[in-house]
């Protein structure tokens, strides 16, 4: 390596786990795409990774390796607030040195179907994120540009298949400012496996094909790294021992089918900074007739749409109320036919990604967030209901609250009444350091 | 910033660079407009008053004298009228930008929807915003379900009966048989200004701006209105309301003269760009070919490219000429562009770049800002749920290549990361169009160079470095 202080280089790395055939599917026996950032004396640029290429959507096999793909008729969608990052189940980074796992993000799609949708705005999805993920917020429009893409069902000049994306993996390790040290030798992480796993097809796409599939081909990682200076290398060898630190997100997962809902989760995270929970009836999972990456409010009655309210909600840890030191009591709690959603609850949530005063642009709205009932997967406002539950702990404490011996708690008060259980996904976000040395490495919750 | 944290080290001055405003600072600011001291159909110069601090965002304010319903193309806006400007400062040129309305072509990708629609629609006419457009009524669709999206201003489409069709009016207020005039900042005539004001006050030469307006007969400075208005249309330029309205700070005496005093003999370093144009046939950029695009010697951090694809009449698009091609679709089947940069022996991507989401994330990874442009407009990509073709703006198709957005905001960036000067070999560009319509193209490459500037004794001089 030459002497290139602050010097970056690009790199493209094929998964190490390629298939025979070039092309990956969850369908076709490979659901996880691994890649392996090599142990070198560089450091990686987490913010700069991105997994890369072309996905397709079919609604059947054509029996020779790819599939049909759907008319605009065709009853077949994918949820307009992810569209490619519909794909993530979960990530998962370890050491390639070591096989230490650093973070495991469970449940990725999920977290990403609230979290994109309120940190950016419509005209930022249509724009910027329709050229990287594809992503149009509208159920119908999405699935025009997206799904019946034609684009390599005619063989005549065909270069690829379905959409070019390029989507970035949004872990908090990948995301923290801090380069990464991939050398072994003391002053980094020893190398970085980055494990993809794919969502099943019937939780990606929604609609009437039940034997609809996705498709990747020509996936690669791309990323940045930089190169340190001679100078900074001959310092750098004789450190032996680093740290890191950075905000990881923590995913959890119940469910809830009764009017007193509670949930209750010993984390074992010293410094959390924030959390949210987004629902789903469960019948909705993993269930090709419906879209699995909604967002919904609780619901009673799924043929007639009728919404159960939540009439108050209790944040605590370990029994005592935390941060709010009272009941939220929600505006439908007073008048049960409003249809607006709480604006406390609304603002909570969002200041669990980042602080209210500081969201400069979302898709949160009283069209997108609200009690309003439907009863089919497409008459929604934009890119569907974004509702969730959130609370903001950095507000009281800016190094996070502990909970490492204290349990993470939520009562709810719903009126959830009939026979429909629901899925809660649960979210932290906390302070994590990595410590390591040439032996290994360690994650300190 | 504290006042004391004057850093002699770097010997930039630094209420010149902008931000660095010590908490407690006395300001005040003087405007003044001024005429400028030449003024022509095809040129003007102003010169300033060497006082204060030029504020970087002072304004251009142009106009057109044209009656009718014609606007400045809907991208870049009132930004067409300028082809080259040029800070000269004595003798010496500190800035100079080339193609200046096609640069903005690139540089106004980077405006969010909303400020376009709320903001730059009056000051610059620049009206890129998008939406679904949900009145199409084709296939008995909800009211919240949009077959396709189009342009987002504050006027509402005419819809035929049977919805099916409709057309959107450019706002009154840009029209230009209204008289409309608007303002370009110097920071964006003169990019180094985002960063740095000029300190006018210690400079002792003449310091002047010069702008080449796009010719009249080149039909590149508006367009009209399709089908209701003629191509051809000479659009003059208002000499009357060609003014630079020129805000110049103040810090206190003692402010300003210790100010002069610690920088009296200053250095400091800023991006100046240097532009290579060229032009290809299809058979050519079907090839894999590589070019030279310059740079020997220098250091260069960013290079910007754009492929204007030649279409006449230039005034009947909506974006008149400020465009770069996407390769074209073959039937349904999306195109390709690969491409690399080679400088120094090395190429700058281990393997060339073909996947188009990649070379919109490299455009924004070189800009440090994101594009606000939809996968449609950048590479022709997501047919079908799209731009709207039925729903037109000024009668324009939005989904055509030939006269709307389609596939026409295809620019491409390459940012240098080796910290390295390019050799005497210079830069090469790798360019190959899987395919392009059969046009003649015209091909651009801005490099942004490194320049220094020095001030001593109220004299300034600038140098590449």
């Amino acid at each position: 390596m030459s002497n290139m202080a602050g010097s970056t280089s690009y790199l493209s790395i094929p998964p190490s786990n390629h298939s025979s055939t070039g092309t990956i599917s969850y369908r076709d026996g490979n659901p996880v795409v691994n890649f392996v950032i090599g142990e070198q004396d560089r450091y990686l640029l987490g913010s700069t990774v991105r997994m890369v290429g072309n996905m397709a959507i079919y609604k059947e096999s054509d029996g020779a390796g790819f599939g049909t793909v759907p008319a605009i008729t065709d009853d077949l969608n994918v949820s307009p607030k992810l569209s490619a990052y519909s794909i993530l189940d979960q990530v998962v980074i370890s050491s390639q040195k070591n096989k230490s796992v650093i973070e495991h993000v469970k449940f990725m799609n999920r977290y990403l179907a609230s979290y994109l949708p309120v940190i950016s705005s419509k005209e930022e999805a249509i724009g910027h994120q329709n050229s990287q993920s594809c992503m149009l917020p509208n159920v119908e429009t999405n699935k025009l540009g997206f799904v019946c893409n034609q684009n390599g069902v005619s063989a005549v000049s065909r270069l690829a298949r379905g959409n070019a994306f390029c989507i970035d993996l949004p872990t908090g390790f990948l995301n923290s400012k801090e380069p990464i040290g991939l050398s072994g030798k003391g002053w980094g992480v020893g190398g970085l496996e980055i494990s993809v796993h794919l969502a099943p097809d019937q939780q990606v796409l929604n609609g009437s094909w039940t034997n609809a599939f996705y498709q990747l081909t020509d996936v690669q990682l791309v990323c940045e790294v930089s190169n340190p200076s001679i100078e900074r290398l001959g310092e750098l060898s004789r450190q032996t021992q680093g740290s890191m630190e950075y905000n990881a997100i923590s995913s959890y997962y119940t469910t809830i089918a009764s009017s007193n809902a509670i949930i209750n989760f010993r984390l074992g995270l010293r410094r959390v900074l924030g959390a949210f929970i987004n629902f789903i009836p469960s019948q909705y999972l993993n269930n090709i007739t419906y879209d699995g990456l909604q967002t919904t409010p609780l619901i009673n009655d799924l043929s007639a749409g009728t919404i159960a309210p939540i009439n108050q909600i209790v944040w605590q840890r370990g029994g005592v109320r935390l941060p709010k030191m009272y009941n939220e009591n929600a505006n439908v709690r007073t008048n049960g036919n409003s249809t607006i959603s709480d604006p406390e609850f609304a603002r909570s949530f969002m200041s669990a990604f980042k602080p209210f005063m500081s969201t400069t642009s979302t898709q949160q709205s009283p069209a997108t967030n609200n009690r309003v009932g439907f009863d089919n997967m497409e008459d929604f406002v934009d890119a569907g209901l974004m509702f969730g539950l959130g609370v903001d702990y950095s507000s009281i404490s800016q190094t996070g609250v502990d909970f490492s011996s204290e349990n993470f708690g939520v009562q709810m008060e719903t009126g959830l009444t009939k026979d429909n259980p629901h899925s809660a996904f649960l979210f932290v976000r906390s302070v994590q350091t990595l410590v390591f040395n040439q032996n290994g490495l360690q994650v300190i919750q | 910033m504290d006042e004391n944290d004057e850093d002699d080290r770097t010997r930039i001055p630094n209420l010149m660079q902008l931000g660095s405003i010590p908490k407690d600072l006395t300001m005040d600011q003087d405007t003044e407009t001024l005429d400028p001291v030449v003024n022509s159909q095809t040129f003007c110069r102003f010169v300033l008053s060497n006082k204060g601090y030029l504020h970087s965002f002072s304004k251009i304010i142009l106009g057109v004298d044209n009656a009718g319903s014609g606007t400045f193309p809907v991208n870049i806006g009132v930004h067409s009228l300028i082809e080259r400007a040029t800070l000269r400062i004595g003798t010496t040129v500190v800035a100079e930008l080339d193609d200046f309305n096609h640069w903005m072509g690139y540089k106004s990708l980077f405006i969010d929807n909303q400020t376009n629609k709320e903001r730059e629609t009056y000051t610059t006419s620049r009206i890129m915003a998008h939406d679904f457009v949900l009145k199409n009524n084709v296939n008995a669709q909800s009211n919240v379900n949009a077959s396709f999206y189009g342009l987002n201003t504050n006027m509402e489409y005419d819809v035929e009966t049977a919805g099916d069709e409709g057309n959107l009016q450019s706002q009154p207020e840009i029209r230009t048989g209204n008289k409309p005039t608007f303002a370009i900042a110097l920071a964006d005539l003169f990019p180094f200004l985002q960063f740095n004001q000029l300190p006018l006050f210690q400079i002792t030469q003449q310091v002047s701006v010069e702008l080449h307006f796009t010719p009249q007969a080149s039909l590149k400075r508006c367009i009209h209105v399709k089908t209701d208005e003629a191509s051809g249309t000479l659009f003059n330029i208002d000499e009357t309301k060609t003014k630079f309205v020129a805000d110049y700070i103040y810090y206190s005496p003692e402010k300003m003269q210790e100010q002069a005093e610690i920088h009296r003999d200053s250095t400091w370093t800023y991006n100046d760009y240097r532009l290579n144009k060229r032009t290809f046939t299809q058979g050519q950029l079907q090839d894999n070919t590589i070019i030279d695009i310059g740079g020997a010697g220098r250091i260069i951090n960013k290079v910007i490219t754009a492929l204007e694809g030649v279409r006449d009449p230039a005034d009947s698009h909506m974006l008149n000429r400020y465009t770069s091609s996407a390769p074209s679709l073959v039937g349904n089947n999306n195109g390709r562009f690969t491409t690399n940069l080679i400088y120094n022996d090395n190429r700058l991507y281990p393997i060339d770049r073909t996947n188009s989401a990649v070379h919109f994330y490299d455009l924004v990874q070189a800009e440090q800002n994101i594009a606000n442009v939809t996968r449609q407009e950048f590479t022709s990509a997501g047919t079908g749920g799209g731009l709207a073709d039925d729903y037109t703006y000024m009668n324009y198709e939005p989904v055509s290549v030939a006269e709307g957005l389609n596939g026409n905001f295809h620019y491409i960036a390459y940012r240098l990361n080796r910290n390295e000067r390019v050799n005497s070999r210079g830069i090469q560009l790798q360019l190959q169009y899987s395919t392009v319509n059969n046009i003649t193209y015209t091909h651009r490459s801005w490099l942004e160079m490194v320049k220094t500037a020095r001030l001593q004794d109220g004299m300034f001089s600038c140098d590449l470095m």
